[in-house]
């Protein structure tokens, strides 16, 4: 039986990726950050054999090495790791005199750095299985397609985890390790809020554009992190359509 | 006179390259030094300095070039704290302190510089920002597996250059990101920097459609673009 981690997975995305990988057979051991929300452990009430809920913050190292560990406690293979754990962070205005950098390290550390913790601390678990490692990015990462108008610390987080996939890449994809970087369009992932925290915006330079998916849409990517693809020596920015984004 | 440059990044080669060359082009030379014991160079009519994690700091050098000068043609962005290749992989354990710093300082600390000298800026003739990076910023150029505290840290600058670009190239400002060559030595670094920096608008000058201006496009400095 095939096993896969998830970050992120309290709500939203990573809770969508989770069920529909149970769905599939698969054992999921989700890393939960929000412990009072309480749609993992009714997932788990469905799948009590094969959802194993893990505390992790990504953003600490101790942590994702206590994840890590309790893992390694129950199975030594880990076939898929998937960093979906995501911080937004503040946008900034365009310079001025005013711009405040207090809140620019939280998506960065989250985003970026959570995701060479996660693959420092899961590789050992990897080597016997698929190996395959999977990022959810986004297009606000994309600096060739960059469109909005205020300096935002998401978007440069992004930016920063995919040249930090790109290192990952460059590295591990000539000892068989194979990558999915995935922007899951436009969902409306701050449906399950939490504690009070502010919903992200999603309107660009003060409009609301593109088209909008559900969240339950996210299930659309486990097809792509599954199945093997005949060009795994290229890494590109695949959308939830299927198609293909610039760097 | 032919205009007045800031060069936030004055004490190292390349930041000593580009007061030598805007000099000898005919500009008024002010630059920024990130630390006391960084040498000034000889060229500079303004000296200033300031640390680029101290936002406060870097504004009060702004707050003094504007009692020096009223307005400011060219602001170039040379922040490097990392100029040594951190040789490890995904394989070793990285240090995150380091790569937090390396966010802080190279990320950061240029978007403090720019924040702070963006008014005196935007009272000059010219309004061009120009950014020094490498090619090691590019996310579809980069070929290494090391140096994660450089590259990282150098990638999200280039995106938040854009949403710059975006916000104030219709203002009428201007933008130039140059890519230094990581190997060469103290009599090699920068060149081109200032020549491209100050050149009036387009790589090719007949055409619009490949104007540098309307685009934000990343050049080396052998002129070759580099794709982000």
């Amino acid at each position: 039986m095939n096993a896969v981690v998830i970050t992120g997975a309290d709500r939203n995305l990573g809770l969508e990726m989770a069920r529909e990988f149970l769905k599939r057979d698969w054992t999921v051991y989700a890393g939960r950050y929000l412990m009072d929300l309480p749609l993992l452990d009714a997932l788990q009430a469905e799948y009590p054999q094969r959802l194993k809920i893990v505390p992790l913050d990504v953003s600490s190292e101790a942590s994702v090495a206590r994840a890590a560990e309790a893992v390694a406690a129950e199975t030594g293979r880990i076939d898929m790791l998937i960093h979906n754990a995501a911080g937004f962070g503040d946008h900034a205005a365009g310079a001025g005199g005013s711009m405040d950098f207090s809140s620019f390290m939280a998506p960065y550390n989250i985003n970026c750095l959570g995701a060479v913790r996660m693959v420092r601390a899961f590789l050992p678990l990897m080597q016997a299985g698929m190996k395959r490692l999977c990022f959810v990015s986004s297009e606000a990462g994309a600096v060739s397609v960059a469109h909005r108008d205020a300096i935002s610390s998401y978007c440069m987080s992004k930016t920063a985890l995919n040249m930090a996939v790109r290192l990952m890449f460059n590295k591990l994809r000539p000892m068989g390790y194979t990558f999915r970087l995935y922007h899951p369009g436009w969902v409306r992932s701050a449906k399950i809020e939490h504690a009070g925290e502010k919903p992200p915006s999603f309107e660009v330079n003060g409009k609301l554009i593109g088209k909008f998916w559900p969240w339950e849409s996210a299930a659309s990517a486990v097809p792509q992190f599954i199945e093997d693809r005949d060009w795994e020596d290229r890494l590109v920015l695949i959308d939830n359509e299927g198609a293909a984004w610039p760097f | 006179m032919k205009g007045k440059v800031l060069i936030a990044g004055a004490g190292d080669a390349v930041g000593k390259r580009l007061a030598a060359d805007f000099h000898r082009m005919g500009y008024a030379v002010a630059g920024l030094l990130f630390s006391a014991g960084e040498q000034a160079p000889p060229e500079l009519e303004v000296r200033l300095e300031a640390d680029p994690l101290d936002h406060a700091q870097v504004k009060e050098a702004a707050a003094a070039l504007g009692k020096a000068w009223d307005g400011l043609d060219i602001l170039a962005v040379n922040v490097d704290g990392t100029p040594a290749k951190d040789w490890k992989d995904i394989l070793d354990e990285p240090d995150y302190a380091r790569l937090k710093w390396a966010y802080d300082f190279n990320t950061l600390g240029a978007l403090r510089i720019i924040d702070a000298f963006f008014p005196l800026l935007g009272k000059g003739r010219v309004r061009r920002l120009c950014l020094v990076t490498t090619r090691g910023s590019s996310n579809n150029d980069t070929r290494d597996c090391i140096d994660f505290p450089g590259h990282i840290s150098r990638a999200p600058l280039n995106m938040a250059v854009n949403q710059l670009f975006n916000k104030w190239r219709p203002e009428g400002y201007t933008f130039r990101v140059y890519c230094k060559d990581p190997e060469a030595g103290p009599e090699a670094a920068g060149a081109f920097a200032a020549e491209y920096f100050a050149r009036g608008r387009s790589n090719e000058p007949e055409s619009y459609k490949h104007s540098d201006e309307n685009r934000l496009v990343m050049r080396d400095w052998m002129n070759i673009e580099v794709p982000w």
